[in-house]
């Protein structure tokens, strides 16, 4: 997988978790949004805590109305938005008893894969990850 | 169909609208909307798959089976059809009306070409949903003209 030329990176913060993608290209780049089935197979968190790792992705939900929807990053520019982890879809089912009182190592990836609808769309493929950042309890950023 | 994982059922739905301005027809007025349901069995295995009464975020939450609603995306931002206002997006060969030669239009082209594609993990889906695909007429209170269309998903 190659890499997408943007750089990602995260802020936590109460209310929840804030992405920042910044595009130092002279081309604006189009990356998926969150609520579609592209963008939920795309974006990812990665936890690490105790000697434990946790992936979490917004995938625990099926999607309708699924329409492959994009943001753009204007170029040399950036985007925000704003995550929200604690939601169900990203945490129904998971045990992140080990996670909530301790020190969390986070970081977020975007992984975008080759698809016909990225084609169509001419969404950035490629992989980037955040810097890691760590959090300290009690991680509302984490909990719905 | 499995597609990077996910199981999923794609489908399209198109209209045009007739243009007789003689007679006060305006393609403009004209909406193509999705409205879903979804049976007892997908809500009840829905609710122990994911937590929620409903297939996603974005719909009520005490919204019963067995009862249409408009279809939304899980942050309810987006809807099927809609020409203007908070949930219009234009989605390229997803969500968009168009002139006759192509080119996007979503104020008033005649044409409408939308196509979902309900989408999870498989072990998401239960029991099941049914789309209903309707056609309004917005200049005159949003009165339903034409007949729906169905799609019936058994998961």
């Amino acid at each position: 997988m190659s890499a997408l030329p943007l750089l990602l990176a995260i802020e936590l913060r109460p209310a929840g978790l804030w992405v920042r993608l910044r595009n130092p290209t002279a081309q604006p780049l189009r990356v998926w949004a969150l609520a579609n089935s592209w963008g939920g197979a795309s974006w990812s968190l990665r936890l690490a805590a105790a000697q434990r790792e946790l992936v979490l992705r917004p995938t625990k939900q099926p999607f309708t109305a699924n329409v492959p929807r994009f943001m753009e990053v204007p170029a040399r520019g950036q985007a925000e938005f704003a995550m929200a982890p604690g939601g169900l879809e990203w945490i129904f089912g998971e045990d992140l008893s080990a996670f909530l009182n301790v020190p969390i190592e986070v970081r977020a990836v975007l992984d975008v894969a080759p698809s016909q609808e990225a084609d169509v769309h001419l969404v950035a493929i490629g992989r980037v990850e955040s810097a890691t950042v760590t959090s300290q309890p009690p991680h509302t950023w984490l909990r719905a | 169909m499995l597609a990077g994982g996910f199981k999923n059922v794609p489908f399209v739905f198109d209209a045009e609208f007739d243009s007789d301005p003689a007679n006060g027809v305006f393609p403009f007025c004209g909406e193509i909307h999705q409205d879903i349901k979804w049976d007892t069995a997908a809500r009840t295995g829905g609710a122990a798959a994911w937590g929620l009464n409903t297939p996603h975020g974005g719909f009520p939450a005490a919204h019963p089976a067995n009862t249409w609603i408009e279809d939304r995306d899980g942050t309810d931002t987006f809807r099927y059809g809609h020409r203007r206002g908070p949930f219009a997006t234009a989605v390229t060969g997803g969500n968009e009306y168009t002139n006759a030669g192509g080119a996007l239009n979503m104020a008033s082209g005649p044409i409408y070409h939308g196509r979902d594609n309900p989408s999870g993990v498989p072990a998401a889906f239960h029991g099941r949903w049914t789309f209903m695909v309707l056609a309004f007429d917005m200049c005159n209170h949003g009165t339903q003209v034409g007949s729906a269309d169905f799609i019936i998903i058994d998961w």
